[in-house]
């Protein structure tokens, strides 16, 4: 039996199509299973659901197996921190920490306790008098945490938490936020539209577009095999080219396209046949780009157009038959001058779908 | 910095505004704040004596601070829920809601007064009503009543209430609310715990608009109250206008102004403490 | 649920009490008395509204006096404006609040000053005392409302046009003022109002054949007991929803300009 489950939830606003159409999840206890997708997708939306802040057409969540559908917020024991944080601004961060505790009429002496145990946790325990307004972006954002915690919730949700937070606090935080949840034990959902925290922090990842779920996987199958067209571009495989399937062979594909005759592999579930209409996807640091003659494999000629430096890595726009393609070279890796260049890339790194 | 060429022009731009509320409202407000301490070319509180001591003053004094209690109660009463329902609808039920209540603040006093005048009169809307239900026999006295003045009052100074509240209970992020119910407080606690107490500033705004707004009103206890139940405002108008006691008059147009502009300076604090 | 309908009863039951004063004036303008619901239909009370004298003649005096005061109150308004605004002068919190001021003064004082030491002691006659009075409350709008606009204006712009060649006098009157022109126009909308609805500055400063229609209605009341008040209180209604709907469709339409 999993911990938390979502069994085919719809939730729609008034008379509006819905936007989440027959959502189901199913987290084990201790898992952090992050929702990741673009703003719109309806990620917020479903977490809303699962906290009970909206009531879905249909569907059921289930907790242990108990049916929780129907109980109110407040009667669910999750704990949430939410991308502003909503601290309680006329309270202390003291008393922000102890607000879940004196509604479950804790003791005084214990409150006080937890509150303290819970602000050394985080590293807050000088900034204990201070309002929220006093505090630095990060802090806030450690309150919040402890806040949610506090309570022993019996499921941690975040919703996008450290996209307020500069790019180095950033992933200073990402670290010691997925510590701190496989140290308690704690299973969580976390919502992000961040490729990189999701793929970092998660056991599993659950992709959604338009209200829907389009792959849930473990981050490097996810990274490896994405099953449909949107899921490939959102897992940053950045270059595409329209093709026609001309040989099946096993698991692989020939696709004739631009002139050229390429060999890839098959994407998604269906199985692909002579004749189809594809688009094949690959990544730009997938692709290795030289001076040198015609190599084995798939070799596609091309100019380059435009060269820029990024630091750890050099990126090219090249133009070739299939279209511009960018590619992408650590720093340490040969550099080339010429103008005239081939472009290769092995058979696994390019994945074809049957066009929708 | 700014630049002394730029004063020259701050001068010239805002200088016959500046002249034109000096000489308009300044300087005649200062005079009648003198003339009250003035009587026959010495300084003296002689005038303010008098009028504390007449019964019909000290009366008129107390009725007016009780009415405008009792209306900043009842509008912060009935503000409340319904900003909170407005705070919390569509934005498309909000610009309706709001455009309805700020209809009546675009009308004048005199036809919102009326229309009570209207309902409470002796063969008004609630007294035929009442006859009609037989509970009572006899028209009751509405008119010219305390009673009637707040009513109007309330009628008159509730978009004032409503929309202080609507805008402090906006500023409350909707998460905030939430996380408390996360956390285990039911809605009416959540409500109890941090709505209300991050509005309370709206509240005290509203308040005390509404409350200096009742103190100075003319036209309801004008119509409602006519020369029976008279306030401060009605015994101001009724001195200077009917019986020429200008003493008496500049007195409690002194009183009207001290007591208003002190509740101004206390609301202006508060929304710079707000700001901040 | 059982919370949120509570609430609901309580809302539509304030708004049933912020508008039945409103539908019973509109009711009772077409009675033969003043009963409610009335005895029998009839026109006859907005026939006579509008062929007496006295209201034509107040109405004409409300009108003059709201257009001339808040054209003053704009031209003495908008120069402030620009200068708290655009030149943020130290102590600009003393001259916001010297503008100000007029809201801090209850009307009926000023009123009642202005008659005591500017008609009486002044020996101004009292229409141009009358228009003096509702300037002077005009004037805290006339800058408030201007200086919100200007607040949202990017003053490079302005610096653009001066590189450009243009004295400040004409970037003003040609970069600035087409800018804040929705604002401008909503403050003349507002003054306007608030100089037609006035009573306690006009209860002063009227005399024998000058005397605004507020005031005139009120005085008609004391003597009268008839729905006539109550088809003039329908007339000036749609008056003013005429004059705010006509202000929101040419600040709707001058978006598109």
């Amino acid at each position: 039996m999993s911990f938390l489950e979502t069994r085919g939830l719809v939730v729609g606003y008034g008379r509006a199509s819905p936007v989440l159409h027959g959502f189901t999840l199913s987290l084990d206890e201790g898992e952090l299973v992050s929702l990741l997708g673009p703003s719109g997708c309806g990620k917020t939306t479903a977490l809303r659901a699962i906290l009970g802040f909206i009531r879905p057409r249909e569907g059921r969540v289930l907790l242990k197996g108990d049916d929780i559908t129907n109980i109110p917020p407040y009667k669910r024991n999750f704990g949430v921190v939410y991308q502003s944080y909503a601290l309680f601004p006329h309270l202390t961060v003291a008393e922000n920490v102890a607000f879940g505790l004196r509604m479950r009429k804790v003791r005084k002496q214990e409150v006080a306790e937890r509150v303290n145990r819970w602000l050394g946790l985080v590293g807050l325990e000088d900034f204990a008098n201070r309002l929220p307004a006093q505090l630095s972006g990060g802090q806030r954002q450690r309150v919040a945490l402890a806040r949610a915690l506090a309570v022993e919730p019996a499921l941690l949700l975040l919703d996008e938490p450290l996209s307020n937070l500069d790019a180095k606090l950033r992933a200073t935080m990402r670290v010691e936020l997925r510590r701190i949840q496989k140290d308690l034990g704690i299973t969580a959902i976390y919502v992000t539209h961040d490729l990189v925290e999701a793929l970092s922090m998660s056991d599993r990842i659950a992709v959604l577009n338009e209200g829907r779920i389009q792959q849930i996987d473990t981050p490097p199958r996810l990274y490896r095999n994405p099953v449909n067209e949107f899921v490939a571009h959102f897992m940053g495989y950045d270059n595409s080219f329209p093709g026609r399937v001309a040989r099946v062979e096993g698991g692989g594909v020939e696709v004739m396209a631009g002139g050229l005759r390429l060999q890839a592999r098959m994407g998604g579930e269906g199985e692909l046949r002579v004749g189809d209409e594809v688009r094949v996807y690959f990544r730009p640091e997938r692709v290795e780009i030289s001076e040198g003659g015609p190599e084995a494999g798939n070799v596609i000629p091309g100019e380059v157009r435009f060269q820029s430096f990024q630091g750890h890595s050099l990126q090219y726009v090249v133009e070739t038959p299939l279209g511009e393609i960018t590619v992408v070279c650590s720093e340490g890796e040969a550099t080339v001058n010429a103008r005239s260049v081939n472009i290769r890339i092995d058979q696994n790194d390019l994945i074809a779908f049957r066009k929708e | 910095m700014v630049a002394n060429s730029s004063w020259r022009r701050v001068l010239f731009l805002s200088g016959p505004g500046l002249a034109f509320l000096g000489l308009f409202l300044l300087a005649p407000i200062l005079m009648l704040f003198l003339a009250s301490f003035k009587a026959d070319g010495t300084w003296t509180f002689a005038a303010y004596l008098e009028a504390f001591g007449k019964s019909y003053f000290r009366t008129a004094l107390l009725r007016t601070l009780r009415i405008g209690l009792i209306v900043t109660l009842v509008t912060a009463l009935l503000g409340y829920p319904t900003a909170y329902l407005i705070s919390k609808a569509s934005p498309r039920r909000k610009a309706f809601f709001m455009s309805l209540s700020l209809f009546p603040l675009m009308t004048t006093a005199v036809v919102r007064t009326f229309g009570w005048f209207v309902i409470l009169g002796r063969h008004g809307v609630v007294n035929e009503l009442l006859m009609a239900m037989g509970l009572i026999s006899r028209p009751i006295q509405f008119l010219y009543t305390e009673g009637a003045i707040v009513v109007g009052l309330t009628h008159l100074f509730f978009p004032l209430m409503l929309l202080s509240l609507i805008s402090a209970l906006e500023n409350i992020p909707p998460e905030v609310e939430e996380a408390a119910q996360s956390l285990g407080a039911s809605p009416l606690r959540a409500f109890g715990r941090v709505v209300f107490p991050l509005s309370a500033d709206g509240l005290v705004v509203g308040g005390t608009l509404v409350f200096t707004g009742c103190i100075t009103a003319y036209t309801t206890p004008a119509i409602l109250g006519g020369t029976r139940v008279l306030t401060l405002a009605t015994l101001l108008q009724q001195r200077a206008m009917t019986l020429l006691d200008w003493e008496t008059a500049t007195v409690v147009a002194v009183v009207l102004l001290v007591v208003a502009s002190i509740l101004n300076l206390l609301l202006r604090r508060l929304r710079t403490r707000e700001a901040r | 649920m059982r919370r949120g309908r509570a609430l609901l009863v309580v809302a539509i039951l304030t708004y049933l009490f912020l508008l039945s004063p409103f539908v019973v004036i509109f009711v009772v303008s077409f009675g033969q008395t003043l009963a409610f619901p009335p005895s029998g239909l009839t026109i006859q009370w907005y026939e006579k509204a509008i062929s007496m004298r006295m209201f034509r003649d107040a109405f004409k005096v409300s009108l003059m006096v709201g257009l001339v005061a808040t054209l003053v109150a704009l031209l003495l308004g908008v120069p402030a404006a620009y200068a708290i605004v655009r030149y943020a002068p130290k102590g600009r919190q003393y001259m916001e609040f010297a503008f100000e001021s007029p809201i801090v003064v209850p009307a009926l004082v000023i009123g009642f000053a202005l008659l005591r030491f500017l008609v009486h002691v002044g020996d101004i006659p009292v229409l141009p005392a009358l228009l003096i009075g509702h300037t002077v409350i005009v004037i805290p709008y006339a800058v408030r409302v201007t200086a919100a606009s200007l607040r949202n204006f990017d003053f490079t712009v302005e610096e653009a046009a001066m590189s450009l060649g243009a004295p400040q006098w004409k970037a003003f009157l040609r970069v600035v003022l087409p800018n804040i022109r929705t604002g401008v126009l909503a403050a003349f909308i507002l003054g306007f109002t608030l100089s037609f609805n006035n009573v306690p500055i006009s209860l002063f400063l009227t005399g024998p054949g000058i005397t605004t229609l507020p005031i005139q209605m009120l005085s008609y009341m004391e003597y009268y007991y008839n729905p006539l008040i109550a088809a003039l209180s329908v007339l000036v209604i749609l008056f003013t929803v005429l004059v705010t709907q006509a202000a929101e469709r040419t600040l709707g339409l001058s978006k598109f300009m």
